[in-house]
């Protein structure tokens, strides 16, 4: 059954709790969706509990829309919650994978030379916060790219390959953890499979930029639940010319389509990480995160919000 | 290596008829000589710099070294360096300044007006249109690649585009006489407050040469900077009465260079902080202050650019202000400079400098800078690994990760490139060549030798809101140590005065602020912020503590030398073990009159225990220079050289580590010294202090502190019995300094209720427990007061407890075993409730709530 569009309704819950009172706080959140070619924005609400006494929000350098908040009273928790619906088209229809530009053409144009044509994408071809640019990963990147390969196809194998080396572990990384560490420990959750593929890419020339948001965690019947889909997820995008960005999940080993809801984009999980803060106090904390993607009835067509099935309990 | 075959300075010397041999030993070949031309003539600045110090001068060159090194050891000033476990190292200030004749300096002048420009322009076409990207004036790499571009500054425009308002700029002297540029600094450029100090001691030094040679002088420069933030304060004020508040705002006293950021916010008049010193709200700045949050409308910051803000920055500093670039972008602050300016330090840059300066200004650059490849471009890359066997690589930008290793590995010094080039070619982008540069030698005087050391003139230049910028004439210029390729303060270099030589009777302006209106007076006296509060009550603890310590130690010392220590050794070992004259390890007992001796004379130094003499007086120290512009000079000298003389007479007593004997006498002297020194200092708090409530918070320090010593000695004497011991009566009388009021009033009788009386009761007695007490209850009452907190209460509860006090009848009385019970239970309520009343300060008015970091994983 070929499905011309999905409507994906998201509901996601971060709660904090304190063994102390906070007494100030100073909040960043990257929890707005995007509008894109194929994903439209149906609707997005948010709420944060206790109410900040003040709230921001600017585009940041990527296109973000970065929520700023601050908590000025003194608190023992607290809870975001951000309930998003969008509308999601197919897109890699005219893909063919063995048509794109070789590899190390595209990577020789991102290479400065007096004279050239600028190419913007460029910014994601050096190394970030989280992601070095190494020996170790250009070495693995390059058993993929073998010379004149495709970009999407080189692509597609690296990530085929990573998520046959590579373990799902939870709790084996941490939200710092650099790509070369996840690299050596070949395990992780999506955010280290993300980081470990794009540093592989950039190692040897290719833009490569790092993308969050979330999965679908109803699955159609007959099909497996994806990985990764009870939290918020994030993949990978490659830049390819006459393509554009191709996203890409080495979690899944799939394409990120109509399951992946794109949130924010950035170099790695430092630029766009969902709550990030600063507190006074608080002493130690526990985090509960709760994500739940649900497909709507009707798709595309009828996207009524009372035809939305209770979401479930948090897990 | 050749010798110059020029002619040595002797010629000169004799002239001069000089009695002291001057010798001035030859340049190395291929260097610019500042001090001789190919003749071997003296050049004419210099030829007038000795004419004008004649016979006498040169001869008393060797006393005006001293003279330096006394200036800069009274000053306190200090350079801290990591390596040397935190100890701050003397500064290194060289004798002979660097002299610059007018017609030179017009041609830096411009020059350095000309690079800060551009520097704006690129740091503004980066985080605006990015036209520089675009056209291919500027690679991908060196900005996109740089840690130094801040994402989060992007699309951020500071009013009137101005990004940058200091720049500092390195030059050095090529052989052929021209200047080249070799570095700048635009993140949080230093050397400006070390230059105003070298300034204010050289010129001293040389009163009538810098008279004569009619040298600019620096201060109408530190006025116009001071001019250009209060300018940019308005802005952020948006049209709010008054007149903005200015803060300069540092890393703390860990910083390398913390000496020349208090020295600067105190010559500038503006506001020493911290980034924990600061809050944000809403949008806006503020300090914490003793009685509230208070407005801050400019920072001027010596913070590098990622530790600035930790929510948008690096999560992982704990010295920026959280939340502050959200107030910079909302206008409501001025920071100065905008974070993000570091990727135009990058050396890679010099390269492309030509090209961006026609793109941008219309102007051909005025001075180059030193010949410079990236080897991110092939073409530069190649051109470089031919043509040169040596040269040094560096960096392009700083924490660059080579496969793990850091930036260390580049290695010092020159370096062979065949071995380079496979490192190289793997990650061109990360590496930079720069020629070796032979900079010129400017003259060192060393011991009636002059002899050339490579320099560098580091030069500042500051912007007007509407991007004038304007050069102090001088600068900050440094000395290589020899034979030592680069030239760096954290190794080992000197610094020297500049000066700009001038034919016009230079302006005698000092730092002339504009004139104030009523606002300025207003907000004048009532900024304490609650740092400054909290050093304010310890540096009166220490004192206090450094004075009762002190008089106990004479008293033990006094009494062990003369034999009648019998009786009262172990009251004594109590009192010394309980006051911290002992280290905590030590025993309790089992002591010998003369081991006793040993162990307290072993831990008086500073190194030894958190509360010996030398420590107290260390921490005094800082606690003190922290708000060292509430002090009067001589209030702050006399507290830096009670503490340094004390450590070198430490120093001095045990000449070799671990032996036994030491000098009795200088001991004996040293203490009497310092009890004069720690009396001025407490008199200087007394007398020359604004009675306002930073005083009124030493005061509470000091006041507690001896309330809880005094309680202390009382309760230890009586509970070893020695009340009523002539021994111990006298010694009670020793150390509350009431021995001669005692004789006085009851002479020739030891009776225990006068002496009570006298300790605790009579209100006169500045040692007394009652008066003292008294007085620090109502000093409580005004401090909360004078915080204007209604929320707290006056600190009643203590307040009351004053009149148990009073009660002599119940103090004397004795229990069936003899023991004055009701005096010992009096001296533990008070201790207990000084000890209170000192964590309620605490927890009321400092701020030392820790920030804690906190993200989440997706």
């Amino acid at each position: 059954v070929t499905i011309e569009k999905a409507v994906l309704s998201v509901s996601h819950r971060t709660t904090y709790r304190y063994s102390t009172y906070v007494e100030t706080a100073q909040h960043l959140a990257t929890i707005r969706p995007q509008n894109t070619a194929w994903q439209r924005v149906i609707a997005h609400e948010e709420s944060i509990e206790p109410v900040p006494s003040y709230i921001n929000s600017r585009v940041d350098a990527f296109g973000n829309d970065v929520l700023y908040f601050s908590l000025e009273s003194p608190h023992r928790s607290l809870q975001m919650i951000s309930e998003t619906t969008v509308e999601l088209t197919p897109r890699w229809a005219s893909l063919d994978p063995a048509a794109t530009p070789a590899w190390d053409t595209v990577a020789a144009s991102t290479r400065f030379c007096a004279g050239a044509p600028f190419v913007p994408e460029t910014e994601f071809c050096f190394a970030s916060p989280n992601i070095g640019l190494r020996q170790d990963l250009q070495e693995y990147g390059l058993v993929s790219f073998t010379p004149g390969r495709p970009l999407a196809e080189g692509a597609i194998d690296l990530m085929h390959r990573i998520y046959a080396d590579f373990k799902y572990r939870p709790l084996s990384t941490s939200y710092d953890t650099p790509a070369h560490q996840a690299f050596e420990l070949k395990s992780g959750v999506c955010q280290d499979f993300a980081q470990v593929m794009i540093g592989c890419m950039r190692a040897i020339g290719l833009p490569a930029r790092y993308v969050s948001g979330y999965l679908r965690n109803d699955p159609p019947p007959g099909q497996v639940k994806l990985i990764g889909a009870d939290a918020s997820h994030a993949w990978v995008s490659v830049f390819c010319p006459g393509s554009g960005w191709i996203d890409l999940d080495p979690t899944n080993d799939v394409l990120a389509d109509l399951d992946h809801i794109t949130l924010a984009i950035g170099r790695d999980y430092s630029d766009v990480s969902l709550l990030r803060g600063l507190i006074l106090g608080g002493g130690s904390h526990r985090v509960d995160v709760g994500v739940t993607v649900l497909g709507l009835e009707g798709d595309d067509s009828n996207p009524e919000p009372e035809a939305e099935p209770e979401p479930e309990p948090e897990p | 290596l050749a010798v110059q075959t020029s002619l040595p300075f002797e010629e000169v010397a004799v002239r001069a008829k000089v009695s002291s041999p001057l010798r001035a030993l030859p340049v190395r070949e291929g260097h610019w000589d500042e001090l001789r031309d190919a003749s071997g003539q003296l050049r004419p600045t210099w030829r007038r710099f000795f004419d004008l110090l004649g016979d006498e001068g040169i001869a008393g060159l060797d006393h005006a070294v001293d003279s330096i090194a006394q200036q800069v050891r009274d000053n306190d000033i200090s350079y801290n360096v990591y390596a040397d476990n935190g100890e701050p190292r003397p500064w290194a200030l060289d004798l002979l300044p660097f002299l610059i004749d007018e017609a030179e300096w017009a041609k830096l002048e411009r020059a350095i007006r000309q690079r800060a420009t551009l520097l704006n322009a690129i740091v503004k076409d980066v985080y605006g249109p990015q036209t520089l990207l675009h056209k291919g004036f500027l690679p991908p790499a060196l900005v996109f690649g740089h840690p130094g571009y801040l994402r989060s500054v992007k699309g951020f425009v500071p009013p009137g585009g101005q990004y940058l308002q200091l720049v500092a700029v390195d030059l050095a002297r090529a052989p052929s006489g021209e200047w080249v540029i070799m570095a700048h600094r635009t993140e949080a450029p230093s050397g400006l407050g070390y230059a105003l100090e070298n300034r204010l001691i050289v010129a001293g030094v040389f009163a009538d040469q810098f008279r004569s040679m009619r040298v600019q002088r620096l201060a109408p420069f530190y006025s116009r900077l001071i001019a250009s933030l209060v300018e940019g304060g308005r802005a952020a004020m948006r049209g709010e009465e008054g007149s903005p508040h200015i803060a300069l705002l540092t890393p703390g006293p860990f910083s390398e260079t913390f000496f020349e950021h208090a020295f600067l916010a105190r010559y500038l008049g503006v506001t020493l902080v911290e980034g924990k010193d600061l809050t944000v709200r809403d949008d806006k700045l503020f300090l914490k202050t003793f009685a509230g949050l208070e407005r801050v409308h400019v920072l001027l910051r010596r913070l590098d650019d990622a530790f600035c803000d930790p929510v948008e920055l690096r999560a992982d500093s704990s010295i920026g202000v959280p939340g502050l670039l959200q107030v910079m972008r909302a206008g409501n602050v001025m920071v100065s400079n905008v974070p993000g300016s570091g990727f135009v330090e990058s050396p890679a840059l010099h390269g492309f400098l030509p090209a961006i300066s026609h793109s941008l200004l219309g102007e051909r650059l005025e001075l180059p800078s030193v010949p410079t490849w990236w080897c991110g471009e092939a073409a530069a890359r190649e051109a470089a690994l031919e043509s040169l066997d040596e040269a040094f690589v560096i960096p392009t930008w700083p924490g660059v990760e080579m496969n793990g290793r850091s930036p260390r590995g580049f290695g010092d010094g020159l370096q062979p490139l065949a071995k380079w080039e496979k490192r190289i070619e793997a990650m061109p982008d990360a590496f930079t060549i720069q020629e070796l540069f032979p900079g010129s030698h400017a003259p060192r005087y060393e011991e009636s030798t002059i002899a050339g050391r490579s320099s560098v003139l580091r030069v500042y230049a500051i912007a007007d809101m509407e991007g004038g910028w304007s050069v102090m004439p001088g600068g900050f210029t440094r000395l290589g140590a020899e034979r030592q390729p680069s030239v760096s303060m954290q190794y080992g270099s000197s610094s020297v005065d500049t000066w700009v030589l001038s034919s016009h009777p230079s302006s005698t302006l000092s730092l002339l602020p504009t004139p104030m209106t009523p606002d300025d007076l207003a907000r004048k006296h009532r900024t304490v912020s609650s740092r400054a509060a909290e050093n304010l009550f310890w540096a009166g603890r220490y004192g206090e503590r450094a004075e009762n310590n002190t008089r106990l130690m004479r008293v033990i010392l006094s009494s062990l030398e003369s034999n009648d220590a019998e009786g009262l050794l172990d009251t004594m070992v109590d009192l010394a073990w309980q006051c911290g004259l002992l280290p905590p390890g030590a025993p309790r007992g089992g002591y010998t009159s003369a081991s006793l001796e040993r162990m307290l004379v072993a831990n008086l130094g500073e190194g030894s225990t958190a509360s010996s003499i030398g420590q107290n007086l260390a921490s005094q120290a800082r606690a003190s220079g922290e708000i060292r512009g509430r002090l009067s000079t001589d209030h702050w000298r006399t507290i830096l050289t009670a503490r340094n003389d004390f450590r070198d007479a430490i120093q001095a007593l045990h000449p070799v580590r671990g032996i036994e004997r030491y000098d009795r006498v200088l001991l004996t002297r040293t203490l009497e010294t310092l009890s004069s020194q720690l009396l001025a200092i407490s008199g200087a708090q007394g007398d020359r202090m604004t009675r306002d409530e930073a005083w009124r918070l030493v005061f509470a320090g000091r006041h507690i502190e001896r309330v809880a010593t005094m309680a202390t000695f009382l309760r230890t004497a009586v509970k070893h019995r020695q009340i009523a011991t002539p021994g111990g009566f006298d010694l009670l009388l020793q150390l509350f300094d009431s021995t001669l009021t005692y004789r006085s009033l009851y002479p020739g009788r030891f009776e225990v209720p006068p002496l009570i009386d006298l300790l605790v009761v009579e209100p006169t007695n500045p040692r007394g427990l009652y008066g003292v007490y008294k007085r620090l209850c109502r000093k409580l009452v005004e401090i909360s007061q004078a915080a204007g907190r209604g929320a707290h209460s006056d600190f009643s509860e203590a307040t009351l407890y004053a009149a148990s006090l009073r009660n002599l009848g119940a103090l004397c009385t004795t229990d069936a075993d003899g023991m004055h019970a009701e005096l010992v239970a009096v001296c533990d309520e008070l201790e207990a409730q000084v000890s209170a009343a000192a964590h309620e300060i605490s927890a009321r008015y400092f701020s030392h709530a820790k920030t804690q970091s906190l993200q989440v994983s997706s």
